[in-house]
């Protein structure tokens, strides 16, 4: 698990690289991270540059070859997938430990 | 028409470009001054940014995500730091910025600037020893004092 400082991941930018699976430009990522999210997540497009410009430096995505000069195309990396999966294993271990907890089971096992 | 006013808040600013707008007058340009071009008085939403480009392609890149988002560009270029933008449709959010993060990130980006202005002049304060270098430091610590404005923004939007 990567438990260095990558960890958690901002809500803003996990979604950006979910949407990320499949490459797509800036505009694009924000339509299908509000479709993701069934509208709940809406990026706006100061704070799309800026995630694309950060996850470009930590190397998590990466531009690929465009017709476009005016819109690069993005997909994740390998290293931001796996950033990704990693930080979903962390949730999910939380959500699984949360379960457990509001049902009593761990009082005991504190004590 | 041009005119001359300094902001140090972005709300501020931005609350005066609507107002002018609002009065007909359309943001066109910035330098020192305001440009302003005639237009349909009318209610509308203009927000700023401050972001420096090194690469004309990414400035494009910037222009077009938010043209795409529903945002039209009304001023600023690749260097100028100050980039001001017109909400176009609807559909689109209805600030620039989604998340406290990214929005205090633009004061923070002004800070920098500030701060790389102050060190320009500091080897003044050390050269010159006549009475040049009074004006030079008092500039230098101008800056710093308004470098530090913006940096005390940015911690405060941050929480």
């Amino acid at each position: 698990m990567n438990r260095d400082k990558k960890l958690p991941l901002t809500e803003t930018v996990y979604y950006v690289l979910l949407a990320l699976y499949e490459p797509g430009h800036g505009y694009a990522i924000m339509r299908r991270v509000e479709e993701l999210s069934g509208g709940q997540v809406r990026l706006a497009a100061g704070t799309m540059y800026g995630a694309i410009e950060n996850l470009l430096k930590k190397g998590l995505i990466t531009a690929l070859e465009s017709g476009d000069p005016r819109r690069k195309v993005y997909a994740a990396t390998m290293l931001g997938r796996e950033v990704l999966k990693a930080d979903c294993e962390r949730m999910r271990a939380l959500v699984g430990l949360t379960d457990r907890v509001l049902e009593g089971g761990l009082e005991n096992e504190a004590l | 028409m041009k005119r001359f006013k300094m902001f140090f808040r972005f709300d501020r600013e931005e609350k005066w470009l609507e107002e002018m707008a609002g009065n007909g007058w359309l943001l066109c340009g910035k330098g020192l001054f305001y440009d302003f071009q005639r237009c349909t008085p009318d209610r509308c939403t203009i927000r700023a940014d401050y972001r420096e480009f090194k690469r004309k392609e990414d400035f494009w890149e910037y222009v077009a995500l938010f043209e795409d988002s529903g945002w039209k560009h009304l001023a600023g270029t690749k260097g100028s730091g100050n980039q001001y933008f017109l909400k176009l449709r609807d559909s689109c959010t209805e600030d620039i910025f989604s998340d406290a993060g990214s929005r205090a990130g633009r004061y923070k980006r002004l800070a920098g600037a500030w701060m790389g202005m102050a060190v320009v002049f500091s080897p003044y304060c050390v050269i010159f020893r006549e009475t040049l270098a009074g004006s030079m430091a008092a500039m230098m610590f101008i800056y710093l004092g308004i470098a530090a404005w913006y940096w005390w923004k940015y911690r405060k939007e941050m929480k």
